[in-house]
């Protein structure tokens, strides 16, 4: 589970807002150089990259990112539709 | 003691809970038909608070709670879709950095929405909710099971195969080359609304000719024999979260998209019809490869392009597979039953029972009410009522049906899913020709192309219609009406072209007959809904038609009734005749306006 996804996430709760744009700067550069935004299409055999479990199986989930809960959740920000991707 | 699991689906669309008691579903609803806001996504209290009222249980008695998705896997694709389009770089900054400030944190959203539970919080992953809600209620000891949707955390398709209580998960194509979002992008094409117009255009399509198939097969989709995917992806904007498609898309077929009031013209029958042939060749490869993969001929499918009846039916009539089984609430409302046996299978008790019927309880798993709290209601609005025997009101029914009454039925408990399957549904005679374009514009106020399903009773409805095997009980099956109840047409008939065709008495049931000869059949049977059952007989009795047609029990942009208050709105507000509210048969002529609404005045007159 502990993709650059997550990584960017725990620098945000970490080190605050400024940290965390200069760590997703930095990730796009990395993939810029490195070429790693190809899209592969077709079947794939590894769920989710890697990251979901081929049988049935739930998770628990801990609060991981302990400076973020503090984030007053507003009902009106979750119902708005960012679609497709949210 | 008994074990309680709590399923939840909820912040993307079509919101929902289900209540399993042991390891049974014995509740389960979509939040819209509470909040009356179609597809809300919002957290599912109305739905839950339903679902403990039904077992007489609070929410500190619930063991686990099941949500339908992993947010910190679907992050990961929401995070590296924005680093690989960094065009819309501070766009797309921000939505990233307002998704992580709330749906990264749905435990903590479920939480605050659940006062009173300490228990544990598990998350299932999008397609596995899918997968186990179509093969753990389903009647098969084993199964090959297929989810296709838009997309879940990164899994767009996915092959599974089931066997007694394990589910294995095999092969995924991943975001963004999405089966479901190549049907609803040409949704979008077509000016219907994207997540919701999907039935439009598989109606629309039998108008059309497929003469778009080469086009879109050499710009907009390429696929292999496996059913393997690849979008031509420059043609596409929803990696942006802007819209689905944009200008190159519409310079695929020289025209631009169709906006919302603009005339459906011939050239957009043939767009539907080309997509939709398209869209059933790559589901029949799928079908093949998983089919190949697994060895096993019983299929069974989930996820909202499961809900293409049209495809459905023609994978049964296929050489692939041998049995079909469709969870009737595909869509993401059906992940929360997902969530909730995923959580129970691998936390409680992974045995399952399998029931030849199948477990969905004919997906009557929503609220019912009683006779005193309908008359409650009837009396306080003043409302001109006859309450009768059980027994006599079908055969009343049926006589006002004959005479080519429109009937509002509310009995029982509320479907769980997006149809109307006999608790609240709209019926009338299928063997009037008009009756559709009446339903569609005095009663529905939907568009006049849509068709009509029947509902049939189960014995009989190989002598009006193809095989569908065992039955269609949840209306998510296309078949072609007998060749010998079709009516001879003229040849000015045949060459009719567009919605003209809708004027042709093409069957002995024209109502519920496809522009194409098909239908969208629900079989009934005693066990499943006695009433509705009694009612069928008594029509057949009385007209020698044991079919009816069968329509949701709402109007157009609103979601299907849910209490009684409700149905006594859509009874008023429309131009339907009668209304039985469990035993209790309201005529609209003696009726005072209660209820009525200003904006349905114009509507009403026009009746």
């Amino acid at each position: 589970m502990d993709r650059e996804s997550i990584k960017a996430v725990k620098v945000y709760s970490k080190y605050g807002v400024i940290i965390f744009y200069t760590f997703i700067i930095f990730s796009i550069l990395t993939r810029f150089f490195t070429r790693r935004f190809e899209v592969n299409h077709g079947w794939n055999f590894d769920f989710s990259c890697g990251m979901a479990p081929e049988k049935i199986q739930v998770r628990e989930i801990k609060s991981e990112f302990i400076n973020l809960s503090n984030i007053d959740l507003e009902e009106s920000e979750v119902k708005e539709d960012i679609y497709p991707l949210s | 003691m008994s074990i309680y699991i709590l399923g939840i689906s909820s912040f993307y669309h079509d919101s929902s809970a289900v209540l399993l008691k042991d390891g049974e579903i014995i509740a389960a609803a979509q939040e819209e038909r509470f909040s009356r806001e179609k597809f809300d996504n919002s957290f599912p209290t109305n739905a839950i608070d339903y679902c403990l009222s039904f077992e007489g249980i609070s929410i500190s008695q619930i063991n686990a709670v099941g949500f339908y998705e992993d947010h910190h896997i679907k992050f990961d694709r929401i995070y590296n879709t924005f680093l690989s389009n960094p065009n819309n770089f501070f766009k797309g900054l921000r939505r990233l950095k307002k998704w992580v400030n709330t749906k990264f944190f749905t435990e903590k959203l479920l939480m605050k929405n659940l006062t009173g539970y300490e228990g544990p919080l598990y998350f299932s992953q999008h397609h596995m909710s899918h997968a186990i809600s179509a093969f753990f209620p389903s009647p098969y000891e084993e199964a090959t099971i297929l989810v296709i949707d838009g997309v879940g955390e990164w899994s767009c398709t996915t092959i599974a195969h089931g066997k007694e209580n394990k589910i294995k998960l095999i092969a995924e194509q991943r975001f963004p080359h999405s089966i479901g979002f190549l049907y609803s992008s040409f949704t979008q094409y077509l000016g219907f609304k994207v997540d919701s117009g999907e039935y439009k255009l598989m109606g629309l399509a039998p108008y059309g000719e497929p003469k778009f198939v080469e086009q879109i097969k050499s710009n907009i989709v390429s696929f292999d024999s496996k059913g393997q995917i690849k979008l031509s992806l420059d043609k596409f904007d929803f990696l942006n979260g802007m819209k689905m498609i944009n200008q190159k898309f519409e310079k695929v077929f020289g025209r631009p998209r169709l906006k919302e009031g603009e005339e459906i013209e011939q050239f957009h029958m043939d767009i539907a019809k080309s997509i939709q042939v398209v869209i059933e060749e790559i589901i029949y490869n799928v079908a093949s490869y998983a089919v190949e993969l697994t060895s096993c001929r019983n299929l069974v499918m989930a996820g909202g392009v499961a809900l293409n009846c049209v495809n459905n039916g023609k994978l049964l009539k296929s050489d692939l597979i041998d049995k079909l089984w469709v969870q009737p609430c595909s869509g993401d409302g059906g992940g929360a039953l997902g969530a909730a046996l995923a959580t129970y299978a691998s936390v409680f008790d992974p045995s399952r029972k399998i029931n030849i019927n199948d477990s969905q309880n004919g997906s009557y798993l929503g609220p019912s009410f009683s006779m005193e709290s309908i008359r409650e209601i009837l009396d306080a609005y003043q409302f001109t009522f006859v309450e009768y025997e059980r027994n006599n009101l079908a055969t009343e029914l049926a006589k006002q049906l004959a005479l080519g009454k429109v009937l509002g039925l509310f009995q029982g408990r509320m479907e769980y899913g997006p149809r109307a399957l006999g608790a609240r549904s709209i019926i009338a005679d299928p063997r009037d020709q008009k009756m559709q374009s009446r339903l569609n514009l005095k009663i529905k106020f939907r568009e006049s192309f849509r068709p009509f399903a029947p509902i049939v009773l189960k014995d009989s409805y190989k002598e009006w219609f193809e095989d569908v095997g065992e039955g269609s009980p949840y209306m998510l099956l296309t078949t072609k009406v007998l060749k010998s109840k079709l009516v001879d047409l003229s040849i000015t008939a045949k060459s009719k072209s567009g919605f003209d065709k809708l004027k042709t008495n093409r069957s002995h049931i024209p109502a519920v007959t496809h522009v194409d000869d098909s239908a969208r059949v629900q079989t009934i049977s005693k066990e499943r809904n006695g009433f509705v059952y009694d009612l069928l007989k008594s029509f057949e009795k009385e007209t020698g038609c044991p079919i009816l047609i069968n329509t949701s029990f709402n109007i157009r942009g609103e979601p299907i009734v849910c209490n009684p208050l409700d149905a006594l709105k859509c009874f008023m507000n429309t131009n339907m005749d009668i209304l039985v509210l469990e035993n209790y048969l309201l005529i609209k002529n003696e009726q005072k306006g209660q209820l009525v609404d200003e904006n349905f005045k114009d509507y009403l007159k026009n009746g």
